[in-house]
């Protein structure tokens, strides 16, 4: 019998990724619906272009950074984000208390809220840990506005997280 | 690192959080934290909402992936490898004297006798080579399409997967090894998320199959199943097809076929496959 060979299946890779790359476009695209579309056709163009794909570094780097490509690139065809802006109650009742079952949609609705980029900028360096200069490299900004953007994510979620302890 | 001086107060010190800032910078940040109260107070915010903000976006990674999003992406055929360019060469004039012309008339009539002789005596050794490679794809084909009706078929009767239960291992061994004729072991897929449940023998294309039925904490269901059969053994090993929720990955050896059938979504299927060619 032959020897089982070990090839790179970027499918598979990608398959394994999936819930983490559609966080990253729910980020950009601030709802399920468009993050699904964009992480298909992501995902789609990572296939294509797997030739390129050394095998070296981030994958996860490298399809983010695809995906915000096709983000800025279809950016006009797709609604504004945050353009189901709801009232502040709304945003507010994103945070309830952790313990209660998880509202995806009113989590969706608190990232759709947020000013564009900064939940992105916060997913990659404090979730996934990027250095400044990668997450910069992935969203196409200088380094400098990922620190602006983290510590304006950073205020706007303290600022909810203090809403929910008022309330509850 | 880079310099972040510029930057007003919140911002510096969320890249001292990040550990951007330089030794300088930090040294400075942190004799100011220890004197200044309003930049305390901010460095406390940042951190809190840190930590708020993590716990929100972790949230989303509970939320289940559609299936045809997966079914998408494993249902794109990658590239073929780039094919390399041909080097353009400079033409060749073909200007052949009149004896020269006569030769190579001669040669090319002297070859082509040969080669017709050649050609009518194996053509009917090439149709009955053909005719066999057929019989052996069909065969196969009935083979995974038993397979695959077989797995549907246990998938809606969850309480009688098995015959025989995994607990009865000397007798599972014995049974499948004479019925199917194919010695055995049970891979322990245990640490890939997979609990052995016991046996099954079946009919697929009108041959004996053994089946090792496993499942997952999920209630996924996944079998190995395996028979006699005549495959060539240069058919392609490892390759994963998908048909709708179930994805199957066929391999060969020593004259016994092997599939590996599982959920489609099942990104490591072809892995599992691979580790269980090596223990069974």
């Amino acid at each position: 019998m032959r020897q089982p060979v070990t090839t790179i299946d970027i499918r598979r890779d990608l398959v394994g990724l999936l819930p983490r790359l559609r966080r990253f476009a729910m980020t950009l695209a601030g709802d399920a619906a468009g993050a699904d579309e964009l992480v298909q056709a992501a995902c789609q163009r990572a296939i294509a272009r797997s030739n390129q794909w050394q095998g070296e570094g981030r994958i996860d780097s490298w399809v983010y950074t695809l995906l915000r490509q096709l983000w800025s690139e279809d950016h006009r065809k797709r609604k504004p984000h945050g353009a189901q802006r709801t009232n502040v109650t709304d945003i507010r009742n994103a945070a309830r208390d952790r313990a209660s079952v998880v509202d995806s949609d009113a989590i969706h609705r608190m990232i759709a809220e947020m000013p564009e980029g900064i939940a992105s900028a916060f997913l990659l360096v404090a979730i996934e840990g990027h250095a400044y200069q990668q997450a910069g490299d992935i969203m196409g900004v200088a380094p400098a506005l990922i620190a602006s953007q983290m510590a304006q994510a950073r205020l706007h979620f303290a600022s909810l997280a203090d809403d929910t302890h008022n309330r509850y | 690192m880079l310099d972040f001086k510029k930057l007003p107060l919140d911002a510096q010190l969320t890249a001292l959080l990040d550990g951007e800032a330089t030794p300088e910078q930090k040294h400075e940040l942190e004799q100011r934290l220890a004197t200044d109260d309003g930049a305390r107070r901010i460095y406390d915010k940042l951190r809190h909402g840190s930590e708020f903000g993590k716990r929100r976006l972790d949230d989303i990674l509970k939320e289940p992936v559609p299936l045809a999003l997966v079914r998408s992406i494993k249902s794109v055929q990658p590239p073929k490898a780039p094919v390399a360019q041909r080097l353009s060469r400079q033409s060749l004039k073909l200007k052949p004297t009149g004896p020269q012309a006569l030769a190579a008339a001669i040669i090319l009539f002297v070859a082509g006798c040969g080669i017709g002789y050649l050609v009518s005596d194996s053509r009917h050794e090439t149709l009955a080579t053909q005719a066999a490679d057929e019989a052996v794809a069909t065969d196969a084909s009935e083979w995974l399409g038993d397979i695959l009706a077989n797995q549907r078929l246990l998938a809606r009767q969850p309480r009688h997967i098995v015959e025989v239960p995994a607990s009865q291992a000397e007798e599972i061994s014995t049974w499948l090894t004479t019925s199917v004729g194919v010695a055995f072991r049970v891979p322990d897929l245990s640490t890939d998320g997979w609990t052995f449940q016991g046996a099954r023998v079946v009919l697929t294309g009108g041959r004996p199959t053994g089946q090792l039925i496993y499942t997952s904490a999920d209630g996924d269901l996944a079998t190995i199943a395996f028979r006699k059969d005549n495959q060539p053994d240069d058919t392609e090993d490892f390759k994963e097809t998908i048909r709708d929720e179930i994805g199957l990955v066929a391999w060969h050896n020593a004259g016994t076929s092997y599939v590996l059938v599982g959920p489609s979504s099942e990104a490591s299927l072809g892995q599992l496959a691979m580790k269980i060619a090596t223990a069974i």
